[in-house]
């Protein structure tokens, strides 16, 4: 006599959600970048191939994830490690480092288009009361204005990143940093030795995290820049969104958005291969 | 790990948050449900001679008397059937619409058959959205165009001709010639012409004679630089310069298209010329040339200025000079004391150049839709309406000092002279209907034959694009004109 | 000894405080600029102190012009369902994964976390095909529909971990006293996991809340826009008014903040044991 086994309508409402709205448009959008006036056709690849700012937008888009990635790990980690210490309103001061991940993309990036704002902006006032500049600066003039917005991005990351990495550095055992002590070690051999080893596998993960989400990022730039003076900022999916929704070229944009997510993927299982070799 | 989690019990802070999402969506409903809040104006509307200074409330709505009309509706023909009218447009700024709203409940009291539901779309997003709208068959029945969207709406067969309406309301007010040419082509009206928007210089008058040492507006390239030029400084001696000259955009934007487009049109310059692609020019690459000149004297952080900041900076007295459309007028009008000292000239022209003035005829395109759905009626009567000399005031303020009149009967209407706005800046304002009538100039209608495929500066931006190329350093004027020529006649053939 | 410590401490506190300062200084910036007068905006000197107050920003804001109220009344009628969905499907699945006898239940584990990593950017070409393909352009239960696919994921993780951690006795011996499986699930498991759904809950809102390319993509007109659109729109074509902006930011903002402040411990230590498993 079988049993029907209920458990499976426990994950059938996801799965159902999940093939609907993700593997099914995947499909579609993937069948759809294969066609051009009705006919099935590599055309939008080479269109894509072929256009410059395909190019100059995804070397792009490489500088500002590396960036990214660099100044939130390294950011972050050292947060983390202020976080560990043992201060009065430690926890108070951990639930605020939440605050610029709860905020959304569009008040990240008004708030900082507003302080970085040439002529009534708070940023270039303080920079000249510093005495660090003698006039006003412009925050997204084409030669830093990816820059401006990689330390957006970063300020809005790395609390979050921090609190990973914290949550990392609390499981590591009290003991060995004792023992570390009695042999005489020094606190960056401590460092070195007990607390980067242990924490890799967070970082790793982190790291791909990051790297994926910043390289699909979108929204700060587009509301900070828009693309940037001429194309200073204009990065692979802003690109994207406005080939697709602003010229009106679904299919196009439909290789391009292809495109992207198998970057992604390649990113995805390059990472695993790597970490999964040093490993060994 | 299970020692350590909580074992179930809802904490007091959450019960509070709970409280306050609760009331916050109280608040909400509450303040979605409020009635509008309607101002009557009065049902005779004298023309002060005495000029208000002050701002324009940005939460008044006007209600258009009804006593005013000038249709009869004679009692004895039954009620016509309900009609409802979907009626696109671009002109999203919040005060736009509220006055659109006004002016469109206006109408149906007086017409109670005829709903009208406007739907703004931006002007970034309007192509993608009517290729949308047209692919699902979802067009609206009419849509309020420029010449350019009117040409790309006649190239996807969705408009109707109305050349009927056009000689009817020209008749009965009499139409500028200049801005009937720009809804004309192929033998037929395509869209039926209701204002304009114009191009002129605004400039502070205290700048140029304090900073310039000039008595009078600059009439010619050399005139503007220099002024430009003399107003770049620092004005409170601390080291550090606190006003600009002017701003001229370099976003990838239909601003910059415009801008840009103006000084390439005075230098005898064109994009598209009848049939073919004649920007790549020496005239063009002077005047990329004299653009970039002027961008040594604009504020920092404009390199990624539209409109809205420029229009701020002027208002604001950080630049001296800045090319308008005369939306700006009722933001320049807040600033009190600043506000005096804006005055207007036509736009500067260099030697040997032709008096041009960038400007776009604004119409009513009727879509076949419309036909379908058997509200091409409704919509005409709603057209007339709006042309009528006793509404076409109301219509044309919805934005003070930017829709200009541009028929003859129009240019009398009282309700448009008694905008506040409007009167503040009145000089001004006659000198855009002037422009409007004498020198309007729109890319595309420069030629002998309207060029079809000038839609493609607005929804492909390369004229722009070079714009920035140039100014970012990317590529020489010479190469990011020739770049941005090549482009669009790459674009041509695709269609 | 006691000098090298309290050289220690100082730093910290110091460093503290820095970061502290960068963290909360564009808040507070914001905070105030949405009581300045426009034209101290526009016309003099930044100052951290202002120098005037006005109330009008807030005022303009619920006005006619602006319609806060109509995009956040937008916003809630699409975070509240989708809220909602997302519950309810992450609860069952995540129960599913942590007790269910299911067969690949480590690879759809697997999947659902590899869908986490997929951002909505990703997923706007796609997702649109599928609006315009049940003819949902311009429509908010377009969004409803799609917003789930970005919380989903991460409350299925979370929701599992949570579940994971229950004594698997309880159950056990709910079972033996005959109850069936989704009497446990209900009776048992849910008040004790409580919390842990409220989190999701509350994590499934304020994304939904905070959305923006989607939104932006999907919906045409004013009338349909949430939140961050309205939000991006003043930063307007025409007109700029950067003490309503900042207004807007703050109100904005503050629903997501006080509705997650209670639960940040709860969030730290969720993401502990994630972190803890991996």
């Amino acid at each position: 006599m079988t049993k029907i086994n209920y458990d499976y309508l426990l994950i059938m409402p996801a799965i159902l959600w999940i093939a609907i709205f993700l593997i099914f448009p995947f499909f579609y959008v993937i069948i759809n970048s294969f066609i051009y006036k009705n006919n099935v056709t590599l055309n939008n690849y080479i269109t894509v191939f072929q256009t410059p700012r395909f190019y100059s937008s995804l070397y792009r888009t490489f500088l500002w994830t590396i960036g990214n990635v660099i100044f939130q790990l390294g950011l972050g980690l050292g947060l983390a490690i202020l976080l560990n210490q043992n201060f009065k309103g430690v926890s108070a001061v951990r639930s605020l480092m939440l605050i610029p991940w709860l905020s959304s993309n569009v008040i990240v990036a008004l708030q900082w288009k507003w302080i970085f704002h040439g002529t009534c902006g708070i940023a270039t006032k303080l920079l000249m009361d510093l005495g660090i500049t003698s006039s006003p600066i412009s925050f997204f003039a084409p030669n830093v204005a990816l820059l401006s917005c990689i330390i957006v991005n970063v300020w809005r990351w790395t609390p979050f990143t921090a609190l990973v990495f914290l949550a990392g550095l609390q499981v590591i055992p009290q003991h060995l940093y004792e023992s570390a002590l009695i042999d005489g070690a020094s606190v960056f051999q401590r460092f070195l030795k007990i607390t980067l080893p242990l924490l890799k596998p967070i970082i790793a993960v982190w790291a791909l995290i990051t790297f994926i989400r910043t390289f699909n990022g979108f929204e700060i730039v587009w509301i900070l820049t828009g693309g940037g003076p001429g194309e200073a900022t204009l990065l692979l999916p802003i690109h994207m969104y406005t080939t697709t929704f602003l010229l009106g070229r679904f299919n196009e944009g439909s290789a391009i958005s292809v495109l992207m997510t198998l970057m992604s993927t390649i990113f995805m299982i390059l990472y695993v291969r790597m970490a999964q070799r040093s490993e060994q | 790990m299970s020692g350590e989690k909580p074992k179930g019990k809802i904490s007091s802070s959450l019960i509070v948050a709970v409280v306050v999402i609760i009331v916050l969506l109280a608040a909400l409903v509450y303040y979605a449900t409020l009635p509008p809040k309607v101002e009557v104006v009065p049902t005779t509307v004298a023309i002060p001679t005495t000029i208000v200074t002050t701002a324009v409330p940005s939460t008044t709505v006007i209600t258009i008397p009804t006593t005013v009309t000038t249709v009869a509706v004679t009692p004895m023909t039954p009620t016509p059937e309900k009609k409802e009218i979907i009626f696109w447009h671009c002109e999203t700024p919040p005060l736009r619409v509220q006055r659109v709203e006004a002016v469109i409940r206006s109408f149906e009291r007086e017409y109670p058959w005829i709903k009208i539901k406007q739907v703004p779309i931006g002007w970034d997003a309007i192509y993608s959205k009517l290729d949308e709208a047209i692919k699902t068959g979802t067009q609206p029945d009419v849509i309020q165009t420029i010449p350019a969207l009117a040409l790309y709406l006649y190239h996807a067969e969705q408009l109707l001709e109305v050349d009927d309406l056009v000689k009817e309301i020209d008749g009965k007010y009499h139409y500028a010639k200049e801005q009937l040419k720009m809804h004309y082509w192929d033998g037929h009206y395509w869209s039926v012409p209701t204002e304009a928007i114009t191009l002129f210089l605004s400039y502070r008058e205290n700048y140029i004679k304090e900073y310039a040492g000039y008595d009078r507006p600059p009439k010619t390239w050399d005139e503007l630089l220099d002024m430009v030029k003399k107003c770049t400084r620092d004005i409170d001696g601390d080291g550090k310069i606190d006003i600009w000259g002017i701003n001229v955009p370099i976003t990838r934007s239909l601003a910059t298209d415009e801008w840009f487009w103006q000084q390439l049109a005075v230098n005898n310059g064109e994009v598209f010329l009848d049939t073919q692609v004649v920007l790549d020019s020496p005239q063009a690459v002077e005047a990329l040339k004299f653009y970039l000149e002027l961008r040594k004297y604009c504020p920092p952080g404009s390199e990624n200025w539209g409109w809205a900041e420029q229009n701020l900076a002027f208002a604001s007295g950080k630049i001296a000079f800045n090319f308008n459309f005369g939306g700006a007028l009722a933001t320049i009008a807040e600033y009190g004391e600043l506000a005096k000292y804006v005055k207007g000239c036509p736009v500067p022209i260099p030697k040997g150049g032709r008096r041009v003035a960038l400007s776009f005829g604004y119409g009513m395109g009727i879509l076949k839709k419309a036909e379908e759905r058997g509200t091409v009626d409704a919509v005409k009567t709603f057209i007339r309406y709006i042309m009528d000399p006793a509404n076409y005031g109301y219509w044309l303020n919805r934005q003070p000092g930017l829709f200009l009149p541009i028929t003859e009967e129009g240019e009398k209407s009282p309700s448009f002279w008694a905008d506040p706005v409007v009167m503040k800046f009145r000089p001004i304002v006659e000198l855009c209907i002037n422009e409007t009538r004498e020198h309007a100039g729109l890319w595309g209608f420069m030629g002998k034959e309207t060029s079809k495929m000038v839609y493609l500066i607005e929804s492909t931006h390369y004229l722009a694009e070079a714009v920035a190329k140039a100014a970012t350093g990317e590529m020489t004027p010479e190469q990011a004109i020739k770049w941005a020529a090549e482009q669009f006649r790459l674009e041509m053939l695709k269609h | 000894m006691k000098i090298a410590n309290l050289f220690k401490i100082v730093i910290i506190y110091f460093l503290v405080i820095l970061t502290l300062v960068i963290l909360i200084f564009p808040y507070y910036w914001v905070f105030i600029s949405s009581f300045k007068s426009t034209i101290e905006i526009a016309t003099e000197e930044p100052r951290l102190i202002p120098r005037t107050f006005t109330l009008k920003h807030y005022e303009d804001l619920f006005g006619l012009t602006y319609k806060f109220h109509h995009y956040a009344l937008n916003s809630l009628i699409v975070s509240i369902p989708v809220t909602i969905i997302s519950i309810f499907i992450s609860t069952l699945a995540a129960y599913g994964l942590a007790r269910g006898r299911i067969k690949g239940k480590r690879a759809f584990s697997n999947a659902v976390l590899l869908s986490y990593l997929t951002e909505p950017s990703m997923l706007v070409v796609p997702l649109f095909f599928i609006i315009l393909l049940f003819g949902l352009y311009n429509n908010l239960l377009g969004l409803i529909l799609t917003y789930p696919i970005i919380t989903i994921p991460f409350c299925i993780w979370m929701l599992r971990e949570f579940f994971v951690s229950i004594p698997i006795e309880i159950e056990e011996a709910a079972l033996v006293d005959g109850a069936n499986r989704l009497h446990v699930l209900t009776k048992i498991v849910l008040p004790l996991a409580a919390p842990g759904i409220f989190t999701a809950g509350i994590w499934s809102f304020v994304t939904a809340w905070n959305e923006y390319i989607l939104a932006l993509a999907f919906i045409a007109g004013l009338e349909n826009w949430t939140l961050p659109l309205g939000l991006a729109s003043y930063v307007a074509v025409y007109d700029i008014d950067w003490g309503l902006v900042s207004a807007a930011c703050f109100l904005y903002g503050l629903p997501a903040l006080i509705v997650f402040a209670p639960l940040t411990k709860y969030f730290v230590k969720g993401l502990t044991l994630g972190a803890v498993k991996r």
